[in-house]
Order: C-alpha cells, then sequence, then structure tokens
C-alpha cells in the first residue's frame, strides 16, 4: 500500500483549513472514508481525524481547531498540533483540504 | 423560578472537558470518554473510474473475487454468470466452493430491509431485487445496489478495503442524509467496487 503524499509545512496557528469540494466523505464505523473525485484515490482518515475533518470548515481557524480537539479529547496542545501539522501535510498534499485564508 | 444553570467556571474561564479530566484525574477518579488518537491518513486506493490514466495503482482493495468482479454486474447479472450462483441459497456450497469465507452473508430473497437499516423507498425489495435492477434513479435503490455488491465483496474475502461493520455504518449514516448523502456513498462504493474489479464486468 503507497503512502500518501506530504507537502511542506505553511500551516499557521492563523491558517483556515477546508475540506475540498472535489472529496465525497463517508463516516464508517471508526473512521472517515474520504474519495477524491478528480484523482481516483481514496483514503481512510482515522483516530482523532473524524472530528477533525469535520471541523476543517474554512471558518475555524487552526489555532481554534487545535483548542476545539485537545479540549473534546482531554489532550496536550501541543501533542494534538504536533499531529494537526502533520496530518494536514497529508492531506493537503492528496488535494484533500485548502487553506480558505 | 429560573432553573438555568450557569457554565462552571474557574475564575472567568469556561473549564474544559481537558480540566475536568485533569482535575479528577488528580482526586484518583478515571473519566470515561472518547480518547485521542493520533489522527492518522490511510491510502486505501485508487479507483480506474475518475482517475488519470497515468495514475499508480496499490495493492490494496483487492478481495479473492476481484479475480472475477466485484461490481453489481458481477454479483447479480440478469444472464446469470458470473457470481450470481453463489449466494442465491442461504449457506450456499458455491460461495465457499469459490473461495468464499465462511458462509454468504445473506441470498437472493433476503429482504433488504430486514437485513440493513431500512429505507421507506426499498420496502418489500430482496436483495437480488436491488442487485439486479440497474439502480434507476432513486438514490436509494441505486445507492443500495452498489451497498449490496460491496458487503458481498467485504464477506467474501480479506483485502476489500471496507469491512461489513463499516458498510452497515456507512449506510445508516447515508440513509439518515437524505439524497446528498445517498448520493455520496453510491458513488464512493460505485468506485471502490469498479476499483477492485478484476474484469471489466460493468457497474
Amino acid at each position: 500500500m503507497d503512502q500518501p503524499k506530504r507537502a511542506q509545512g505553511r500551516w499557521q496557528d492563523e491558517s483556515r483549513p477546508k475540506r475540498a469540494d472535489s472529496v465525497v466523505a463517508q463516516r464508517a464505523s471508526d473512521a472517515v472514508v474520504l474519495l477524491h473525485l478528480e484523482s481516483g484515490r481514496y483514503f481512510s482518515l482515522e483516530g482523532t481525524g473524524d472530528r477533525i475533518w469535520q471541523l476543517c470548515d474554512g471558518v475555524r481557524t487552526l489555532e481554534e481547531i487545535i483548542r476545539a480537539v485537545s479540549d473534546e479529547f482531554g489532550a496536550e496542545p501541543a501533542t494534538v498540533r504536533a499531529d494537526m501539522l502533520e496530518l494536514l501535510g497529508d492531506l493537503e498534499a492528496e488535494g484533500l483540504v485548502d487553506d480558505a485564508r | 423560578m429560573d432553573q438555568r444553570t450557569e457554565p462552571e467556571t474557574s475564575g472567568d474561564r469556561e473549564l474544559t472537558r481537558r480540566d475536568f479530566v485533569k482535575g479528577a484525574a488528580a482526586t484518583g477518579i478515571v473519566v470515561a470518554g472518547a480518547d485521542y488518537m493520533k489522527p492518522t491518513l490511510r491510502v486505501l486506493g485508487i479507483s480506474r473510474l475518475g482517475a488519470a490514466a497515468s495514475a499508480p495503482t496499490t495493492g490494496g482493495g483487492i478481495p479473492p473475487s476481484a479475480q472475477h468482479g466485484c461490481t453489481p454486474g458481477f454479483w447479480a447479472n440478469n444472464g446469470g454468470g458470473g457470481g450470481v450462483s453463489w449466494w442465491n441459497g442461504t449457506n450456499d456450497a458455491q460461495w465457499s466452493a469459490n473461495g468464499g469465507q465462511g458462509a454468504n452473508p445473506f441470498s437472493h430473497g433476503t429482504s433488504f430491509n430486514s437485513f440493513f437499516t431500512p429505507n421507506s423507498s426499498l420496502a418489500g425489495s430482496s436483495m437480488w431485487d436491488i442487485a439486479s435492477g440497474g439502480g434507476g434513479s432513486d438514490p436509494a435503490e441505486a445507492c443500495a445496489r452498489q451497498l449490496v455488491a460491496a458487503y458481498l465483496n467485504a464477506s467474501f474475502g480479506g483485502g476489500y478495503p471496507y469491512t461489513t461493520d463499516q458498510l452497515r455504518t456507512m449506510w445508516t449514516t447515508a440513509t439518515g442524509g437524505g439524497t446528498s448523502g445517498l448520493r455520496d456513498l453510491q458513488t464512493l462504493l460505485d468506485r471502490t467496487n469498479n476499483a477492485c474489479d478484476g474484469q471489466t464486468t460493468g457497474g
């Protein structure tokens, strides 16, 4: 199985991650399944990714998303931030999110 | 008397779940709830439909039935070929004879609404009615057709990208989400079924 592409980090606290229009998302029992309609590639977003995907609405800033996830799951903000940056790099490289800033 | 409850605060800051969990932990109390799990993105596969011609294929998403077909056209073509006879009876001998694991999850005559979360558009329809019906314009019927094939694929053997539990949840979510939810799931399963299809049996 190949690995997701990974973009270089450009995400900042004021970034506003937004789900791409060309993506179909479907919640499964323990993950969200994503299909990029143009590339034909489909993915599984696991762990806390389900909640993060919901929060990537192009309105909330990255900082707000980190705070929300940290509060909801009782996780350290620094951990959430590191994981978020890694995830957003993967999502962006696959054309699944943009920065709506 | 006004019974409204004011938010619990610490100073002028609203307490968060994290604060509460930390406070509880300090007193030896374990608070149950959703645990934080690192979010990860995993590539499941690539559909030949809509994908760039030069896009690389992956090794994933190939159940044993992919040698023959994974689409509704394989499982329920009206010509009677393909995998039609692998699931026409309960505990069908041809299911296992062709490499299927365990027993087929349902048979041609099983009521769709008795097996999956019911949808009023599918009342009275059997799995065969739906899988062989051509989809049509009704979003529930079209989506259910792909779902039946997907469920057979997932049941047949390891390697299909989604488990049967995931498919059940997807359907329940989609059927509760109206037309757009059903259309999205139909698109997703159509692509997935075609991606794992070993032959072009038609969708």
